[in-house]
């Protein structure tokens, strides 16, 4: 799809940034297949920084890129105004809540955490969860809880960014945007939605199935976001995303940047979630395949 | 202030002119026969051009832009260096220094042409200051190590590197203004010792003078490369203010450090396991393996220069 229908603005700051995280991270792209840009994908990696997201999406072929969306979260990204127009507009990212207003109060479900969510700080991982858990409706509707990311420090409300978020997906965002009017936060809601969406439209996605950062040195264990995603999609081939070295570009904790060459190396293909496999195996099958492209 | 004259000219183009004739044979040689070698070769002499486009380029732009083209090798030398470091999380507040601050610091002072502080700014200042980032780290576990890591990739890639802009700043009776010419003095036999040692050794190479460190460093490579980077030094006499015959024993003198360079390198990389520091310069590998013998050089022909002829 359309390089030529990219506007100005998009171009020329895609460029920069994709420029600038080259030069910094000298990122490196290694494929084990070859790339199927038409092709509709879920791209998973490891997480160990803040970086990750740009650097998988600024090693891909340009002709991908306007086709394939990081998975992001709401309260975090439509923070600011840089970040809604960097989220939205640039990156194409789709927006996920994590911490859905109505469910705060709500006892902790950990059991169906389902969270495939980028922590938005560093002290969401030190400081894990439960205390703003959620009541999530049963897994096989693919909810997500937000329990576990949300910082306690933080008193963002996700119910206050709405207007926002709509108004400027309207003026920018790349990938069609359904009513909120109606979906405003509220148990029961799928907060896979707008993956599923743009999985619909053909276009692919990037996530990080740990949740939240990690310290780079191993991989933690998946969140079943993954899992359900896959469930409900079992045609789309999931591609694991090794990130080397991301974690001592930009690590947890720190906001210095040290410029040390980083890869990004795509592995074969596998297989969406098969018919009768449980949650397990589906995680450990995924995780294994991302461990065994680590260098 | 005048930078470009006719023996600068004529310099360039036997410099071109030879990467030409280069260009030629790796065609010719392509045609005739096909093998990893040759690609190799010509990658490398394709990788040349650029090389040496983008560093005249930076030259002709006088000392500013001589300053900041060794800056970047800096910076790209450093880079790989402390990538192939097993670096951990403590260290990276002194990682950020030694990227951010020490290293531009180091070449502004090339710029402005501070001799006192530059000569001294690493291995006083900066070689304090990196154990002592790390110890407010509060991570004790391989501390010297970690430390002595990390100053050495500072030495080696900034430090000895900045002493080829710094020759700019010599005032040299009866040579001003053309302090050019002998960085590309430099730059021409240290670069041209390393290309006839790997055509020699390519040629006729049969003994390897450290086997277990490098198989492709041969006596052949190592005596025919050194002597005929020597006489091409002595034969380059006219745009430096040296004799002939000093021009021979400074070339060789530059040539050995680089060869020694060369082999403390791929020490460090035979040790780490790894073929190349990196993968930036097509055929060649990283900027670390193309300026490896520069780091030896530099800072001792800067020395020899200044000692003697200012």
């Amino acid at each position: 799809m359309p390089d030529s229908r990219l506007s100005l603005d998009r171009r020329l700051v895609s460029t920069l940034l994709v420029t600038v995280c080259r030069l910094l991270t000298g990122i490196r792209s290694r494929w084990h297949s070859e790339p199927a840009p038409e092709k509709t994908r879920i791209y998973y990696a490891n997480h160990s920084s803040h970086l990750d997201g740009l650097v998988i999406w600024a090693s891909l072929p340009p002709q991908m890129r306007t086709r394939v969306h990081p998975v992001a979260a709401a309260d975090y990204w439509l923070g600011s105004r840089l970040r809604r127009y960097l989220a939205l507009r640039i990156f194409g990212a789709v927006l996920v809540e994590r911490r859905p207003a109505g469910e705060r109060e709500a006892k902790s479900a950990e059991a169906h955490t389902v969270d495939i969510m980028p922590d938005r700080q560093h002290a969401s991982a030190e400081q894990p969860h439960g205390a703003d858990g959620s009541t999530l409706p049963q897994p096989e509707n693919g909810n997500i809880s937000s329990s576990s990311a949300a910082p306690q420090h933080e008193n963002r409300d996700i119910d206050s960014t709405l207007p926002q978020q709509k108004s400027v997906e309207a003026e920018g965002a790349i990938l069609p945007v359904p009513d909120r009017e109606e979906s405003s936060p509220s148990i029961g809601k799928d907060v896979l939605l707008p993956l599923k969406q743009a999985l619909d439209s053909q276009h692919s996605l990037i996530l990080f199935p740990e949740g939240t950062r990690g310290s780079g040195e191993q991989l933690n264990s998946f969140k079943s976001g993954l899992y359900h995603l896959s469930k409900a999609y079992p045609h789309v081939e999931l591609v694991p995303v090794w990130l080397d070295n991301l974690n001592r570009v930009l690590p947890k904790g720190s906001r210095l940047v040290v410029p040390i060459i980083c890869s990004a190396t795509f592995g074969v293909p596998l297989p969406g979630a098969e018919d009768g496999e449980d949650k397990q195996a589906f995680l450990a099958r995924t995780k294994a395949a991302l461990e065994a492209i680590a260098p | 202030m005048k930078i470009w004259d006719s023996e600068l000219s004529w310099l360039l183009c036997g410099l071109f002119g030879l990467l030409l004739v280069a260009s030629i044979i790796g065609s010719v040689l392509a045609k005739f026969k096909q093998n990893d070698t040759i690609a190799n070769l010509n990658a490398r002499i394709r990788a040349w051009w650029v090389m040496c486009i983008i560093s005249v380029l930076a030259m002709t732009l006088g000392p500013i832009g001589s300053t900041v083209l060794f800056m970047l090798m800096s910076f790209y030398a450093l880079r790989e260096c402390i990538t192939l470091l097993p670096t951990r999380r403590s260290d990276h507040e002194a990682l950020f220094w030694c990227f951010f601050v020490i290293l531009p610091l180091q070449y502004l002072l090339v710029g402005i042409e501070w001799y006192g502080v530059f000569v001294i700014l690493i291995p006083v200042y900066a070689w304090l200051f990196i154990p002592a980032r790390l110890a407010l780290a509060g991570d004790t576990s391989h501390f010297l190590e970690r430390a002595a890591k990390i100053q050495w990739s500072m030495m080696i890639a900034v430090y000895c590197i900045s002493h080829a802009p710094a020759l700019l700043m010599l005032q040299i009776p009866g040579y001003e203004q053309q302090n050019i010419k002998l960085l590309l003095f430099l730059m021409i036999v240290v670069q041209i010792s390393d290309v006839l040692q790997y055509v020699f050794g390519k040629l006729w190479g049969k003994r390897p003078i450290v086997p277990k460190l490098s198989p492709n460093k041969t006596v052949e490579g190592f005596v025919g490369g050194i002597l005929s980077a020597s006489l091409v030094g002595m034969g380059l006499w006219w745009i430096t203010p040296f004799a002939p015959w000093q021009a021979f024993l400074i070339s060789l003198l530059i040539t050995l450090l680089g060869f020694l360079g060369g082999l403390c390198m791929s020490a460090i990389k035979r040790d780490r396991g790894v073929k190349d520091f990196g993968a930036m310069l097509e055929g060649h590998g990283g900027m670390m393996d193309r300026i490896d013998s520069l780091c030896f050089a530099a800072p001792v022909f800067f020395h020899v220069v200044r000692y003697f002829y200012t």
